[in-house]
């Protein structure tokens, strides 16, 4: 095994073979966000050095912008913005932008967006379910910038109604159902998959059906409950609360056995103490290593367990504080790495592991030295997320140009790209519809400002292609996931189209802003001019000279202002529907 | 024909043995080697062989879904949860049966005196009154049905018109393989979002975004076309890769849509009121004059939706008000297909979430039940006449021939002449079959 994977020129590496302890190293001053940058791509271009490889060369600083736009607002970028960027010569301005984009508030909305669909999924309601309150927590937590494991602590901790804990929708989404619980906290915080240990041990990685119960035992006292009123009316509200007992049973695999009892554990702590077990030291092989003694402690816990008698040796009054404190402990690295993996994957379009939740003890890991050098350095950052993202998009790896597969042969998503390259994806549906209605000039900058009619718009355009779009959120992001009716949604739905009565609403200061749009009808202005403006509010970028006057040859045919209208909306329709408007590049 | 039982089953399950008896099929039997080609969408491996001969063959070598003969499906789905006492297993004679009687059918079967119309069309049905499911949960119940798969946090599996559409659409089809007329459908899970429904919300109404916007008309789409040519030949020469080129295929599609005859086929709104009196005058009843039109046009998937099955209160008003909606849409789509000659290869199916508790609540309704309720099975190929398995006196349990979803989902899967035991890949590296199940419930097609 280990020859094989030098012969990957020492790339992909066994995952409990690369072990940096963080914990146990004194805190060291952090260095600037460039400077851990510079740390990165310093590891990055040694190891393409040592492959014979190197990154795509650099975006464009139009297409480089359009990117960190979308990635870190969920939006396309202003065109005035796009102006400024262009002209702005200091040194340090990639530093610069994504400082600002990362404390606007697009950037909590957009970072509230996507861990809601993260944590609860974009779609499924259940009883009690209040995915606005939840919402609306997860922003303020974002544009707080709170750290990461105090969010998770609040989320995993979280009890009571909606109104007064917003987190408890969390466990409102999966009913406070044990098994289901367990399933998506070791996804989400632990980058694990064992649900599928629930109906037999795990095909693949070394997961027992025990595990798995024991894992979710840990919320077996965690329970939905109906609030009633006062005067004993029905609510319809639904809460989360602790019970003081309660254990969970494992249903039989086979006919003829019997359900049993599991005490909480640990998960992946078989032949280990708890208390000593942090996920990133090697397991111990259950027949090589490993105490028989433990062993067997384990064995008749279980057996005592099956017999029916009481464990109460897990801190049986609140275990999910106990759950907690492991997890979301410095020591558990799965618990920051799994993150990091998250958030790099989101900006480079994969992860060091993939897919992003399947962290076992021998997975592939592309770039680990990479992997533990941004882990370390998120953890001794106090799990700043901002921090995080800052550094990565600073990353050689971050700004090279996209290219979907190049003529090399180097595929994007293979385990031989070690990023260097980048993959085009598709705008996800609420980026794409934040992205048509800015281009369209129906978003408008100030939302108080919007009369119900722009806000019924925004809200039909959010719900269509929301709807039409919706992708699920365990699908690669980098297979095609276009459908007939999403293309018929742009051909021809008003979002897009031309349709552009008197009433539409636009705001009047930007109007003045962005003149290229639609219903403007500007005497005096050269074709050009609005070819460039609406290249610019769509694309991010300007015509290049053969586009340039192809389009405006198509606006100069109109003899009259209705015609020339039309004619701009025709050159808008067919940018909106462009391939490159359609995707991040 | 039976399947062999399970002695002689095992003997014949060494991985030799398999082999060989591949050979004898593969190589023998042109023909059948030509089947398995076709229904896996490539050529037949020896691996897929192997494969394939792991479930219950039956004598000669001949797998139960080799002798499938429905082409399409159309999905009748009843949200909510329909009281099977009170459509296909009434129970007269027990109080549990309440106020709901039984008719005699020309299947020979007794169904719920609200359907005259399907009892005249019960030649061609199938009756599994042994249904039994462990979710009582609208949700669970949904996803199960829709699925053949329980609910986990880990995957989402595709819906049954997903499946279909993966396996039988045809890519040089203008029209959707899979359309769900009416909402409530499931989507197309691991398989990806190209085979997701084409949505239809209302068939009373134009499908939206299938005609130019207002003031466009084909010469002013065409040169907009033109300018979005210039745009993206650009763009995608100087990027490649297989995803633009799905982006590529999937707008070719989407414009042979707008331009087809074919489009047509969603506005029956627009027939004359004698053919949509045939089906009902109200909204289900386009659905199903729809779902008939689809068929005929070649769409391998239609599922339509009928609500208000979920009768906690007053169950007896209710089911009777449905029943005038469904009876007419149902025995009228069976009518429409055999006068067309397609009856025999489209499979209707008629099924919700669960069943109904067979005792009344104090508010004269019915709670969920997912032990023991019924599903409706027409055409395509079905044993008309039949019933599978039967339900105690009073419908609490179960009495003979249980049948779990996942064997119901192998059965209709095999009926379409898909392999059920096919395994689909998933991009973490699993693999799925298409049904939870090995085990048709052959008796109801062979």
């Amino acid at each position: 095994m280990r020859s094989s994977q030098n012969r990957l020129v020492g790339i992909l590496v066994v995952f409990c073979s690369m072990l940096l302890s963080t914990a146990t190293q004194a805190a060291p001053k952090l260095p600037e966000p460039e400077k851990a940058a510079a740390d990165v791509n310093l590891l990055l271009r040694e190891i393409w050095t040592e492959a014979f490889t190197n990154a795509a060369p650099m975006a464009s600083e139009e297409a480089f912008f359009r990117r960190l736009s979308i990635d870190l607002r969920g939006v396309i970028p202003y065109p005035d913005e796009i102006d400024q960027f262009l002209n702005d010569r200091s040194r340090n301005k990639v530093s610069k932008w994504s400082a600002w984009f990362l404390q606007t508030p697009d950037h909590a909305e957009f970072e509230a967006e996507v861990w809601e669909h993260t944590l609860i999924g974009r779609k499924g309601n259940t009883d009690g379910l209040d995915r606005g309150s939840f919402r609306t927590w997860l922003r303020k937590s974002f544009l707080a910038n709170k750290p990461y494991n105090e969010l998770s602590r609040e989320i995993l901790l979280s009890a009571g109604l909606p109104s007064n804990d917003p987190a408890v929708n969390f466990y409102l989404r999966y009913e406070a159902k044990p098994e289901d619980v367990a399933g998506k906290v070791a996804r989400v915080f632990l980058g694990t998959r064992i649900e599928c240990a629930q109906c037999h041990d795990h095909p693949y990685a070394d997961v027992k059906r025990e595990e798995f119960f024991g894992f979710a035992a840990f919320f077996a006292r965690t329970q939905r409950y109906r609030d009633y009123d006062r005067a004993g009316g029905d609510s319809r509200r639904y809460g989360i609360r602790s019970r003081a007992s309660g254990e969970l049973t494992m249903p039989p695999m086979k006919k003829g056995h019997r359900a049993m009892e599991i005490p909480p554990m640990y998960f992946g702590v078989r032949y280990n103490r708890p208390e000593n077990y942090s996920p990133l030291d090697p397991l111990p092989k259950p027949k090589t290593g490993g105490s028989k003694l433990d062993r067997k402690k384990m064995e008749s816990k279980m057996m005592m367990a099956r017999k029916g008698s009481k464990v109460t040796d897990y801190g049986a009054s609140n275990r999910r504080k106990n759950l907690v404190k492991w997890l979301t402990s410095d020591k558990n690295k799965y618990f920051a790495r799994s993150l990091v993996n998250r958030v790099w994957a989101r900006f480079l379009g994969k992860g060091f592991v993939n897919p992003i939740d399947d962290f076992s003890e021998d997975s592939k890991i592309i770039l680990p030295g990479v992997l533990e050098y941004l882990t370390r350095d998120f953890v001794a950052s106090g799990y700043d997320l901002r921090r995080l993202q800052k550094i990565i998009v600073l990353t050689r790896a971050y700004r090279q140009q996209a290219v979907q597969g190049v003529p090399g042969g180097i595929v994007p998503g293979e385990e031989h790209d070690l990023f260097t390259t980048i993959p085009i994806r598709p705008l996800e549906p609420e980026v794409l519809v934040r992205s048509v209605l800015r281009a369209t000039g129906m978003e408008d900058p100030h939302p108080e400002n919007n009369t119900r009619q722009v806000k019924s718009y925004v809200q039909k355009a959010e719900r269509e292609f929301v709807r039409r779009f919706g992708v699920d959120e365990t699908e690669k992001r980098t297979e095609f996931q276009g459908t007939v009716l999403q293309v018929l949604l742009l051909f021809n739905g008003e979002f897009t189209s031309s349709k552009a009565p008197a009433s539409r609403p636009y705001h009047a200061s930007y109007q003045k802003k962005y003149p290229g749009n639609l219903d403007v009808v500007l005497h005096g202005i050269a074709p050009n001019r609005h070819v460039d403006q609406l290249f610019l509010v769509s694309l991010g970028r300007l015509p290049s000279a053969a586009e340039r006057s192809a389009f405006a040859r198509h606006a100069q045919s109109a003899r009259d202002d209705a015609q020339r209208q039309s004619a701009l909306a025709d050159i808008h329709w067919a940018l909106l529907n462009s391939a490159e408007f359609l995707h991040s590049s | 024909m039976k399947p062999i039982d399970a002695k002689s089953t095992t003997q014949h399950n060494s991985p030799s043995q398999d082999r060989r008896d591949f050979l004898r099929v593969g190589v023998g039997g042109l023909g059948c080697s030509m089947v398995l080609g076709w229904a896996s969408g490539s050529p037949a491996s020896p691996l897929q062989a192997q494969d394939n001969s792991r479930g219950k063959t039956v004598v000669g070598g001949v797998q139960p879904w080799q002798k499938g003969k429905a082409k399409s499906c159309i999905l009748v789905w009843l949200g909510g949860g329909p009281s099977q006492l009170d459509t296909w297993d009434p129970k007269p004679d027990h109080q549990n049966g309440g106020e709901t009687k039984g008719i005699d059918t020309a299947g020979g079967f007794q169904i719920a005196q609200h359907y005259p119309g399907v009892a005249k069309e019960s030649k061609d049905v199938c009756l599994v009154r042994s249904l039994t499911s462990p979710e009582g949960d609208h949700s669970r119940g949904s996803y199960l049905m829709h699925t053949g798969y329980r609910m986990t946090g880990a995957i989402t599996h595709p819906s049954f018109g997903a499946l279909v559409a993966k396996e039988l659409g045809r890519e040089n089809s203008d029209l959707p393989h899979f359309v769900s007329i009416g909402g409530g459908s499931y989507g197309p899970g691991y398989l990806g979002v190209r085979y997701g429904p084409f949505q239809v919300d209302n068939p009373s109404r134009p499908v939206p975004y299938l005609q130019y916007p207002g003031d466009v008309d084909k010469g002013r789409f065409n040169s907009r076309l033109g300018l979005l040519g210039m745009l993206d030949n650009k763009y995608l020469s100087s990027k490649r890769g297989e995803f633009l080129a799905g982006h590529r295929t999937v707008r070719k599609k989407a414009l042979s849509l707008l331009d087809s005859p074919s489009a047509k086929v969603f506005d029956v709104r627009n027939e004359p009121e004698a053919i949509r009196k045939g089906f009902g005058l109200n909204n289900f009843g386009l659905q199903s004059l729809m779902a008939a039109r689809l068929v005929q046009k070649g769409v391998p998937f239609v599922e339509m939706n009928l609500g208000g099955w979920d009768t906690h209160t007053n169950n007896f008003n209710a089911v009777s008000a449905r029943a005038a909606i469904l009876d007419p849409a149902l025995s009228g789509l069976m009518k429409e297909l055999r006068s067309k000659g397609l009856l025999d290869s489209t499979l209707i199916v008629c099924m919700g979430e669960f069943g109904r508790t067979p005792k009344i609540n104090r508010n004269n309704g019915r709670d969920h039940f997912p032990r023991c309720f019924s599903a409706l099975v027409a055409g395509g190929g079905v044993k008309g006449g039949t019933v599978i398995g039967s339900s105690s006196a009073d419908g609490q349990e179960v009495r003979n021939r249980p049948v779990l979803v996942g064997e119901l989902y192998s059965t209709l899967l095999s009926m379409l002449r898909i392999n059920p035991v096919k395994e689909n890949k998933l991009a973490i590296g699993r693999a799925i079959k298409m049904a939870d199940s090995d085990e048709p419930v052959t008796e109801m097609f062979i």
